[in-house]
């Protein structure tokens, strides 16, 4: 008898995933590509592809991080049909059930940003625009802020599912909370996170640079400035992204952590 | 209250008994507020994954998964249950050949009966070999047909099978075929618990059809005795309810000093139904 059923689980996850909800994510790109295709032909026509895909991509993260969080929040949804109990009628741990829904919606939502990376990548070089070193260094950079961004999103959609327990409240504060977070209002966003001082430069870091657009913003402007005489504004993109991977892997982990302590508490009825 | 491994146990009690909930406990899907279970000598809250390993249950709701393939279903669960991929599929043959589903292996879950939903969850508790099965009302949604079928199913693959069952269950009557001793559970108590002979000598009053050679007045005798609670008279036969045993002695005595023939005496069967009609009556 072998005793390994996470890759099991994880397969099966996958599945109802891609017959559940694949569909519709990749009529999503489809339809994204054709739109952002027009723009991004103009965008080239004077620009350098790292800094067309600084001013471009951030956007996308925005969606990948809908994305990750309404799959994970279908954990809620999972619970009222009954397949969560289905599934722990089994020798299943809780952990491993949580795991495999965090793995799969990350893939997911991964999957669809790629598509625009993609789409990217081929559209500068089909217009010869150089990629360079500096473009590569981006695509990496822009991988692991968003990576951290979407198990963020991840961690809410997981968190509002252990607490509610019911798919009309939990979908609701996931919305409202990721409309808050993604679409930050003015209010919120230009509260003052920390000043940096380098000389004579003074600049604030605002809360606005922790959604993930400002994230992934800062992120790849420090690796867009390769001006020496502009050291000073690199430093401060670099700061504020920092702090912005620092605060977010942060929640991403205490999400994380707090679902899975939640969840294995809950009683399943 | 303790289970011993090797028998078949049945739960019986009034809606809001405690016996989905208990039964529950054991899956370790709820944690006791008061007091402790262990199964296997483990904890199920704390060890519910080494526990689920030895157990295999079937839940009152309908939970598998619609847009699944029969076939595909038993692999998912073979493999989860530890089983390889040979072994998984051996198993998933033989059940769904046993229970008739053969036919039905390639179709989507949600395009089966309810009987055969029921039927094929059935069989998914049985995977695996468990030591424990547990069944709580594996009738549930079913028509009076397709119960008949998964009771004589589970009668079957309880004589077949060497594991201890605790099957929950308001048809009381397969109940008295297929289990060894019945558990009567009310608002969370054991209310009574024992093998049908026992339960019947504790909590069963005598009903007896007797035939003389002039009912009427065998009745309107019998009537006044102490020992009886009530009197019918019913085609050419009288039924009479006794309270107690001391009523056999009270017939001869009554027919000899009227002048009466007995012809008959015949205790009717005791069922499980009166005997729990009876335990209810006591508990109110």
């Amino acid at each position: 008898m072998k005793k390994t059923y996470a890759p099991t689980l994880l397969v099966s996850e996958l599945k109802r995933h891609v017959c559940g909800s694949f569909i519709f994510i990749f009529a999503m790109i489809i339809v994204l590509v054709l739109i952002n295709q027009s723009y991004l032909n103009n965008e080239l026509v004077d620009g350098v592809a790292s800094k067309s895909y600084a001013s471009f991509i951030p956007f996308f993260a925005m969606f990948a991080v809908f994305i990750a969080s309404i799959l994970s929040v279908t954990l809620v949804l999972d619970y009222e049909r009954g397949y969560v109990k289905f599934l722990l009628s089994f020798p299943v741990s809780k952990y491993s059930l949580l795991l495999s829904k965090i793995v799969v919606s990350f893939l997911f939502s991964l999957f669809f940003f790629s598509c625009f990376v993609l789409q990217y990548v081929a559209s500068f070089l089909i217009a010869g625009a150089p990629l360079g070193k500096t473009m590569l260094i981006c695509i990496l950079i822009s991988y692991a802020a968003v990576s951290v961004v979407l198990l963020s999103a991840i961690g809410l959609g997981l968190f509002t599912s252990v607490v509610f327990k019911s798919s009309i409240t939990s979908i609701t504060f996931t919305f409202l909370l990721l409309m808050l977070w993604t679409l930050m209002p003015g209010p919120i966003a230009e509260q003052v996170l920390a000043t940096v001082v380098i000389g004579e430069f003074k600049r604030e870091i605002f809360f606005g640079s922790l959604s993930p657009q400002g994230f992934l913003d800062s992120t790849i402007q420090y690796i867009n400035i390769t001006n020496p005489s502009m050291w000073y504004l690199k430093r401060y993109y670099f700061i504020a992204s920092s702090i912005g991977f620092l605060m977010l892997s942060v929640v991403a982990i205490a999400l994380i952590i707090l679902s899975m302590i939640l969840f294995r508490r809950a009683e399943i009825h | 209250m303790s289970l011993y491994s090797g028998k078949r146990y049945g739960l019986v009690g009034p809606n809001g008994a405690g016996k989905t909930t208990f039964i529950k406990l054991i899956c370790g899907l709820l944690r006791p507020t008061k007091g402790s279970i262990h199964v296997f000598s483990l904890d199920p809250w704390k060890d519910r994954v080494k526990v689920c390993r030895r157990i295999g249950v079937l839940h009152e709701e309908t939970l598998v998964p619609p847009i699944e393939k029969v076939f595909d279903i038993f692999m998912f669960v073979g493999k989860l249950k530890g089983l390889s991929i040979d072994e998984a599929k051996r198993e998933a043959e033989d059940l769904l050949d046993f229970l008739g589903l053969w036919d039905k292996r390639h179709l989507k879950v949600g395009t089966l009966s309810a009987g055969q939903r029921r039927r094929l969850e059935l069989a998914l508790a049985f995977m695996g070999s468990p030591e424990l099965i547990i069944l709580d009302e594996p009738t549930a949604n079913v028509d009076p047909s397709g119960r008949k079928d998964v009771m004589s199913i589970i009668e079957r693959l309880s004589r077949e099978i060497d594991a201890t069952f605790l099957i929950s269950t308001h048809l009381l009557l397969y109940l008295e075929k297929i289990c060894d001793e019945i558990i009567f559970l009310s608002k969370g108590r054991v209310l009574a618990r024992g093998s049908m002979r026992e339960l019947i000598s504790k909590y069963s009053k005598p009903i007896i059809r007797i035939e003389t050679s002039n009912n009427a007045i065998f009745a309107e005798k019998v009537r006044n005795l102490n020992s009886v609670s009530h009197v019918r008279i019913e085609g050419n036969t009288v039924i009479v309810a006794a309270k107690s045993k001391e009523f056999f002695k009270d017939i001869g005595k009554i027919a000899s000093e009227s002048g009466l023939y007995l012809y008959r005496i015949e205790p009717l069967h005791e069922t499980l139904e009166t005997i729990y009609n009876a335990i209810v009556r006591e508990e109110k």
